[in-house]
C-alpha cells in the first residue's frame, strides 16, 4: 500500500475518522492494528518476524530495566543486537554474502556451488530493526526508561507511516508520545497537510517523471555520450531526493495529522557546504544513527587522529552496506568515508575553516563555490549508488570529461526545470530566510495560490502508475 | 483524546485560512473550466447517446457496441423495409455500458424488441472506470458498478475524474504544458455525421476514384496480441444484461465484427476464438443469446481504417452481408 495510491487514501481517511473520535488508549489500539494491516498489506507472512523482532527487544527492554547487574546487561543487549542483526543479515545479506564468496573462490580456480534459498527481503527491515535496536541501546545507556507496555513497544516499531522508509526514530522521542495524550492542534493539521501536498507533489511529479529518464539512461551499459551521463546522473540525484524526501515528508504529514512528531529527515541536502554538512541535512536520522549506535561506540575521534579516520570509512561502508546488499553501495559507503575523512584532514590541518553564513560577497562567494563543488562530489556519489554494475560506473565516468554541448543535454536540463522548478523555488526561498516553514507564514492567499499550482501540475502532470519509493528496498 | 481542540480557532489560524481559499480556489478553477472548456466527441456522444435511448422512438432492432460497431453497421443498408433500426453503439464503450444503457431505457419505456450486440471482445477485458463511472454512468448506477467491481482504486479514480475536469482531461493539459498543444481547447468536438451523410459523402468519392484506404501499420497494436480475457464487471453487467432482456421479452443476439487476416491470425495463435465462444456458448446455451454472426469475418486491409475500424467500403460490404441474415432474426 503506497503512500501515492488511492488505496492508501481510503486507509488513512478510514483510520482518520475512527482515530479522532477514540480516546487516547483505544487510538493507541486503533495505530497498532492500522500498522500491523499496513504492513501485511505487501506480505502478511513477514508480521511474524515483525512480531518476533518486537518482542525480542520489548523483553530485552525489561530486563534492561530491571538488572543493575553489568554482565547480566551486557549479555542482554548482545543479545538483541545479535538478534536484529541477524534477522538483517539473514534476510538481507545471505544471498550477497554467498553469491560474493562463490565468485571469490572461483576466481582462485576452486567450484563451489550453493543451492539459492530464495529469500525475499522484508519490506522496511532496516528501518524497524535499527530503530528497534536504537531502544534497546538507548536503554542500556540509561538514556531512557524501558517501555512497559508491549503495545506501546509494539506501536513504536511498527508505526504505519514511518514503518517501511523512516525516518528511523529514537524510542526516548516517539515513545513518550505514544504513552502520552496527543493533541491534534490546527497548526499540526496545517503542517500535516502543506507536508503531506508537498510530498506527494515531489513523489508524483518530480520523482516519477525524472524516473523515466533515469531508468532509460541506466539501462544501458556502455556507449555513453557526455549528455547521458551527465543527465542520467544529474536526474537521478533529484530523482532519490524528491522521491525520499517527498516520502518522509508524507510519513511526517500523516503523523502530524495524528498529533505525533516524527524528526526531519532533510535539511536542504544540496546547499551542503562540504561532506559532513551534506550527512547533517541527508537521511539526518540514519546518519545520526550512524554516529550515535555505530561511529560513538567505536571510539569516535577520542581515539587520536588515525582512528578517527577509520571510524569514519568503516561508518561510511556499513552505512552503505545498510542501503543494499551490492558492492556498489559498499563503493557509495566507502566514497563518502573518504570524502569526510579527506575533509576531516583539510580541516584539521587549518587549511579549510568552518563555512558559516555571512553577509559579505566574498563569503558568499566561498559558499556558492562550496556548495558547487559539493553537489558534484554528491553527484558522483550518486553514479556508485545508481549504477547497475561496475562496467557502468567505469563507463558513465570516462564519458563525463567529454563535455559536449548538445541538443539532449540542453531538452533534458529544459526537462528538469519544468518538472522541479516548484522544488527550486521552494528551496532558495527556504535557504535564504533560513527556514524551512517560510511558506507558512506568508499570507493565507498567497499560501492558497501555491496549493493551487501544486495541485493543478500534481493533476496533469502526476505520475499516476503507482511507483514504488527508492527506499522501499532498504 | 486527540479531539480537535476547538472548531473556533481554526478560523484564526492563517495556514488554516490558506486551506479555505485552496478550496475555494480549486472550486472557481473546475467551474471555469467546465463552463469555458469544451468536452472531448466521446463525452459529446455520451450524453447523445445516453439522451436518444431514453427519448427517441422505440426501435425495433437497437445495435449496441463499441466505436468499431458504430462506424461498421450502416443501420440504412440494414433495414430493407420500415423495420425501426438504431445503432446506439458508444465510441470506448464496453458491455457495462451496454447494461447500463438497456436499464435506462427499460426504466423509460424504451426498450427495443431486439438487441444486436456487436462489441469488440477485447472491450470485455477491461473497464474503462474514468469513462464508465467519470462520465457515462448516472449518480444513482454509481452504488451497482461499485458493488459489482474489483477494483476499487480504479472506481475511485473514475469518481474523482468525474468530479474534476482537469483529472478528466489531464492528457490534454499535459500536451499543453509539455508541447505547447492547445488543439484541445480550441476545437469544439465535431459530432459523428449521419448515417446518410457519410454514405453521401463516401459515393461522391467513388464515383471520382477519390477515396483511398489507410495504409495499416506495419506492427500489429499489442491490444491484438493478448488473450481472451472478461474482466469482472464485465462479466457481471454482461450477464445482467442478458437476463433483463430476458426478462423483458427482448431478444438479444450476437454479431462477430470483422477483422483484418494478421489479427485473426494473431489471435489464433493464443487461442482467442475458443475463448471468445466458449464464453459466449454458455449465455447461448441457456437461452439468453443468439448468434446473428457467429464467425469471424477477414476482410482485405484496404476495408479498415485501422486494425479493428472499417472504413465507409468496408462498413458498406459488412452491413449489406448482414442485411441479408436481418429478415430470419427479426421472423424469429
Amino acid at each position: 500500500m503506497l503512500f501515492n495510491s488511492l488505496q492508501f487514501l481510503v486507509f488513512f481517511v478510514v483510520v482518520y475518522a475512527l482515530y479522532l473520535n477514540m480516546a487516547h488508549r483505544a487510538q493507541n489500539w486503533l495505530l497498532l492494528t492500522a500498522s500491523y494491516v499496513f504492513y501485511g498489506a505487501w506480505d502478511y507472512r513477514f508480521l511474524l518476524l515483525l512480531l518476533l523482532s518486537t518482542s525480542v527487544d520489548y523483553l530485552v527492554g525489561l530486563g534492561l530495566g530491571s538488572s543493575r547487574e553489568p554482565s547480566v546487561r551486557k549479555r542482554l543487549i548482545l543479545c538483541s543486537i545479535s538478534f536484529q542483526l541477524g534477522i538483517l543479515g539473514f534476510f538481507k545479506y545471505w544471498n550477497f554474502f554467498a553469491d560474493s564468496l562463490i565468485q571469490l573462490l572461483a576466481s582462485l580456480g576452486l567450484s563451489v556451488t550453493h543451492s539459492t534459498l530464495g529469500i525475499a527481503l522484508p519490506i522496511g527491515i532496516s528501518f524497524y530493526t535499527f530503530q528497534s535496536m536504537s531502544y534497546t541501546i538507548d536503554v542500556y545507556r540509561e538514556r531512557m526508561a524501558p517501555c512497559r507496555r508491549f503495545f506501546d513497544f509494539a506501536l513504536f516499531v511498527a508505526f504505519f507511516p514511518q514503518l517501511v522508509a523512516g525516518p528511523i526514530e529514537r524510542g526516548r522521542q516517539l515513545i513518550p508520545q505514544i504513552v502520552k495524550s496527543r493533541v491534534v492542534t490546527p497548526r499540526k493539521i496545517s503542517d500535516g497537510v502543506s507536508l503531506i501536498a508537498w510530498g506527494l507533489f515531489k513523489k508524483v511529479v518530480i520523482a516519477d517523471n525524472l524516473g523515466i529518464t533515469v531508468d532509460q539512461i541506466f539501462a544501458k551499459t556502455d556507449d555513453f555520450t557526455n549528455g547521458e551521463a551527465i543527465v542520467g546522473i544529474l536526474f537521478f540525484a533529484f530523482q532519490i531526493y524528491t522521491d525520499f524526501s517527498g516520502y518522509t515528508d508524507i510519513a511526517r504529514g500523516v503523523s502530524k495529522l495524528m498529533g505525533f512528531e516524527l524528526v526531519q529527515n532533510f535539511n536542504l541536502p544540496y546547499f551542503a557546504r562540504n561532506p559532513s554538512d551534506f550527512w547533517r541535512r541527508w537521511h539526518i536520522s540514519l546518519s545520526s544513527w550512524l554516529r550515535d549506535y555505530l561511529y560513538v561506540s567505536m571510539g569516535g575521534n577520542r581515539s587520536g587522529e588515525l582512528k578517527t579516520y577509520r571510524n569514519l570509512l568503516l561508518t561510511m561502508v556499513l552505512g552503505g552496506l545498510w542501503h543494499g546488499a551490492a558492492w556498489n553501495f559498499v563503493c557509495w559507503g566507502t566514497y563518502h568515508g573518504l570524502l569526510l575523512a579527506v575533509h576531516r584532514f583539510f580541516q584539521q590541518s587549518g587549511m579549510l575553516s568552518a563555512g558559516q553564513h555571512s553577509q559579505g560577497w566574498k563569503e558568499r562567494a566561498v559558499n556558492v563555490a562550496s556548495m558547487s563543488l559539493m553537489f558534484l562530489f554528491t553527484l558522483y556519489g550518486w553514479l556508485l549508488f545508481r549504477a547497475n554494475s561496475l562496467e557502468q560506473i567505469v563507463n558513465m565516468t570516462l564519458a563525463l570529461p567529454h563535455f559536449a554541448s548538445s541538443a539532449f543535454l540542453l531538452r533534458s536540463l529544459l526537462k528538469l526545470a519544468f518538472y522541479a522548478w516548484p522544488l527550486f523555488l521552494m528551496e532558495l526561498w527556504q535557504y535564504y530566510s533560513a527556514d524551512l516553514r517560510i511558506a507558512m507564514h506568508s499570507p493565507a492567499p498567497v499560501q492558497a495560490i501555491g496549493y493551487t499550482v501544486l495541485f493543478f501540475l500534481f493533476l496533469t502532470l502526476g505520475d499516476f502508475n503507482g511507483a514504488s519509493f527508492i527506499y522501499f528496498q532498504f | 483524546m486527540g479531539r480537535l481542540s476547538s472548531i473556533s480557532s481554526f478560523r484564526r489560524y492563517p495556514p488554516l485560512q490558506a486551506i479555505g481559499w485552496f478550496i475555494l480556489f480549486v472550486l472557481i478553477l473546475e467551474i471555469a473550466c467546465r463552463a469555458c472548456l469544451p468536452e472531448s466527441g466521446m463525452e459529446v456522444e455520451f450524453h447523445e447517446i445516453s439522451k436518444r435511448a431514453e427519448t427517441a422512438p422505440t426501435p425495433t432492432v437497437e445495435i449496441v457496441g463499441d466505436s468499431v460497431a458504430a462506424g461498421g453497421i450502416l443501420t440504412t443498408l440494414l433495414s430493407k423495409d420500415s423495420t425501426n433500426i438504431v445503432n446506439y453503439a458508444v465510441t470506448g464503450s464496453g458491455p457495462a455500458f451496454t447494461y447500463l444503457l438497456l436499464k435506462r431505457e427499460l426504466a423509460a419505456g424504451h426498450a427495443p424488441a431486439y438487441v444486436l450486440i456487436a462489441h469488440s471482445p477485447h472491450t470485455f477485458s477491461g473497464v474503462r472506470f474514468p469513462v464508465l463511472v467519470g462520465s457515462f454512468a448516472q449518480w444513482s448506477e454509481l452504488p451497482e458498478l461499485f458493488w459489482n467491481s474489483d477494483d476499487g482504486s480504479a472506481f475511485l479514480y473514475g469518481l474523482l475524474a468525474r468530479l474534476s475536469y482537469i483529472l478528466t482531461y489531464r492528457d490534454q493539459f499535459k500536451l499543453l504544458l509539455t508541447q505547447g498543444n492547445y488543439q484541445f481547447f480550441i476545437d469544439r468536438p465535431v459530432p459523428r455525421a449521419p448515417e446518410t451523410q457519410r454514405l453521401a459523402e463516401y459515393r461522391a468519392l467513388e464515383k471520382t476514384n477519390a477515396f483511398k484506404a489507410n495504409p495499416l501499420p506495419d506492427e500489429i497494436w499489442d491490444i491484438y496480441k493478448e488473450p481472451f480475457h472478461v474482466s469482472r464487471l464485465n462479466d457481471r453487467l454482461f450477464r445482467k444484461m442478458l437476463k433483463l432482456a430476458k426478462a423483458n421479452g427482448i431478444k438479444v443476439f450476437w454479431v462477430s465484427l470483422p477483422v483484418t487476416k494478421r489479427v485473426f491470425d494473431y489471435r489464433e495463435q493464443v487461442g482467442y476464438r475458443g475463448d471468445l465462444f466458449r464464453y459466449l456458448d454458455q449465455f447461448s446455451s441457456a437461452g439468453e443469446l443468439k448468434f446473428l454472426q457467429r464467425d469471424i469475418l477477414v476482410y482485405e486491409d484496404d476495408l479498415f481504417d485501422d486494425f479493428s475500424h472499417l472504413n465507409m467500403r468496408g462498413a458498406i460490404r459488412f452491413s449489406s452481408y448482414l442485411s441479408g441474415t436481418l429478415p430470419a432474426m427479426l421472423a424469429h
